[in-house]
């Protein structure tokens, strides 16, 4: 779904979503018709690449399934989280080899907000030991900012949350569909940011002015 | 820019808007979520909206940004004139109506939303354009209390409703308009705890029958820690770990244990 979702416009066969999510050609084919079944992708014949129909649909059906599985994270105080804050949590995240990616409120720029008072995230692989010393991560309320561990099979950039990843003016934040779908899962105002981040995702797929 | 520079930017241009309606004789009330912003950038110079439990439990809610704003129309047909230039005075202002009953306008590198609201008794050709009918709406104007905010470009003075009429507005709109949404307990329950549950108990046993249907409303949404409006609460203000919820829902089933005392207690008779 992360690939549909990422090139919309772009037909993808069974055995290439297989090579670029790396599973096997046979869950690639299942998954693929099982959508094509439900009405969300299509294709010109029997041979020919998956397209989504609407990828707008596509994206609210994935966030409503995804919804029922509200997030389990670790949850924290951190007394800053300026862009500088997150800087340096990136950057401890890179030198000590963190595998990482921000989500929620750390994954979004300014001009996509539209609710306030939401926590921030980072999806983390492994310990995240100079993640808690850089922002002074502490175990009490509010918890501003949550540290997440991704499905293991989700854990990868072949079409799991580091799929498409953005790089973001203080570090990598995890692609716009996987922010909607994370925050929806946050639930609270979290689906208000979730259901405005559907419709700045949906303007991102309008044709752009021509100039000349 | 920071979500406090975003508010006073908000603020500023209701204060603008408010004037100007003012200037023709109409009224209008600030209802919503950003009646707690306000209250709280009175009380301590700031509109988050953020506070400590009962229980030891800090909370957010942040800032309100969107005002939502009740049109007060009266059944006097000669005053229906003053209510047909509202729509000029928001395009004075420099709002654009973008859809049904929303206006934006874009300042200062932020949009600013207003969102209209009629009495529910108000017949759709006496709106001067699309407002979205709002029941309880009398109880919302009944007691109306007028707030003063100094802002750097000048005062704001702006009515919002008493407690009964900010609750009536958030109960319906939980328990009728939109149940599944968890954001009105969550204003219901804030509200109570900024405010206070003397002052609360005060209006909601001095509001007659309406007083009474709505703390019958509010104790059933948050009787016990298995009920919904503490359920929301607890969605809604993002607190995690099984510790800390069940500290936050004991703190809201106090609060509204501690205003059902203090309403029976009102409402004793003399011995």
């Amino acid at each position: 779904v992360r690939l549909l979702l990422q090139e919309p416009f772009a037909a993808i066969t069974a055995q290439a979503a297989a090579a670029r999510a790396q599973i096997s050609y046979v869950y690639a084919h299942n998954i693929l018709t099982a959508l094509e079944r439900d009405g969300f992708v299509g294709r010109l014949s029997a041979k020919s690449g998956f397209l989504p129909i609407n990828p707008v649909h596509l994206l609210r059906e994935w966030i409503t399934r995804a919804e029922s599985t509200p997030l389990e994270p670790m949850a924290y105080y951190a007394p800053d989280t300026s862009i500088a804050a997150l800087r340096a949590a990136e950057e401890a995240r890179r030198s000590s080899g963190i595998k990482g990616i921000f989500t929620l409120a750390s994954a979004i720029l300014p001009s996509e907000i539209h609710a306030t008072a939401l926590p921030h995230a980072l999806y983390v692989s492994g310990d995240y030991d100079a993640i808690v010393t850089a922002l002074r991560l502490r175990r009490t309320t509010p918890h501003n900012f949550l540290v997440l561990r991704a499905a293991p099979t989700d854990e990868t950039a072949a079409g799991g949350v580091y799929y498409a990843s953005r790089e973001l003016p203080w570090g990598r934040g995890v692609a716009v569909p996987q922010l909607a779908v994370d925050f929806a899962r946050l639930g609270g105002r979290g689906r208000e940011q979730s259901a405005a981040l559907v419709e700045y995702y949906a303007s991102s797929l309008l044709p752009r002015p021509s100039h000349g | 820019m920071d979500d406090s520079t975003e508010f006073d930017i908000v603020l500023d241009e209701l204060r603008q808007l408010l004037s100007s309606a003012s200037a023709v004789g109409l009224d209008v009330l600030l209802i919503g979520g950003q009646v707690l912003a306000v209250l709280m950038k009175k009380r301590h110079g700031s509109g988050e909206v953020a506070f400590e439990t009962s229980t030891g439990v800090r909370l957010s809610r942040g800032y309100t940004l969107e005002p939502d704003l009740l049109i007060e129309i009266s059944d006097d047909e000669t005053e229906h004139s003053r209510l047909d230039s509202f729509p000029d005075i928001l395009r004075q202002c420099g709002f654009k109506r973008i859809r049904e009953a929303r206006w934006a306008k874009d300042t200062k590198g932020t949009k600013v939303l207003l969102d209209l609201f009629a009495p529910d008794t108000t017949p759709d050709d006496v709106k001067p354009t699309s407002m979205t009918s709002l029941y309880r709406s009398e109880l919302a104007q009944r007691r109306p209390q007028l707030v003063s905010l100094q802002l750097p470009a000048g005062e704001l003075q702006v009515r919002i409703p008493n407690a009964l009429g900010f609750l009536a507005l958030k109960t319906d709109a939980k328990m009728r308009i939109r149940p599944k949404e968890t954001k009105d307990s969550f204003d219901a329950y804030i509200y109570v705890a900024v405010i206070g549950v003397d002052d609360v108990a005060q209006a909601l046993a001095g509001g007659g029958t309406s007083g009474s249907l709505v703390a019958k409303e509010l104790f059933q949404l948050f009787a016990s820690r298995s009920s919904a409006g503490v359920k929301d609460v607890v969605a809604q203000a993002h607190v995690f770990g099984e510790e800390s919820q069940l500290l936050l829902s004991q703190s809201v089933v106090d609060l509204f244990e501690s205003l059902r005392e203090k309403i029976n207690a009102l409402q004793a008779p003399e011995p």
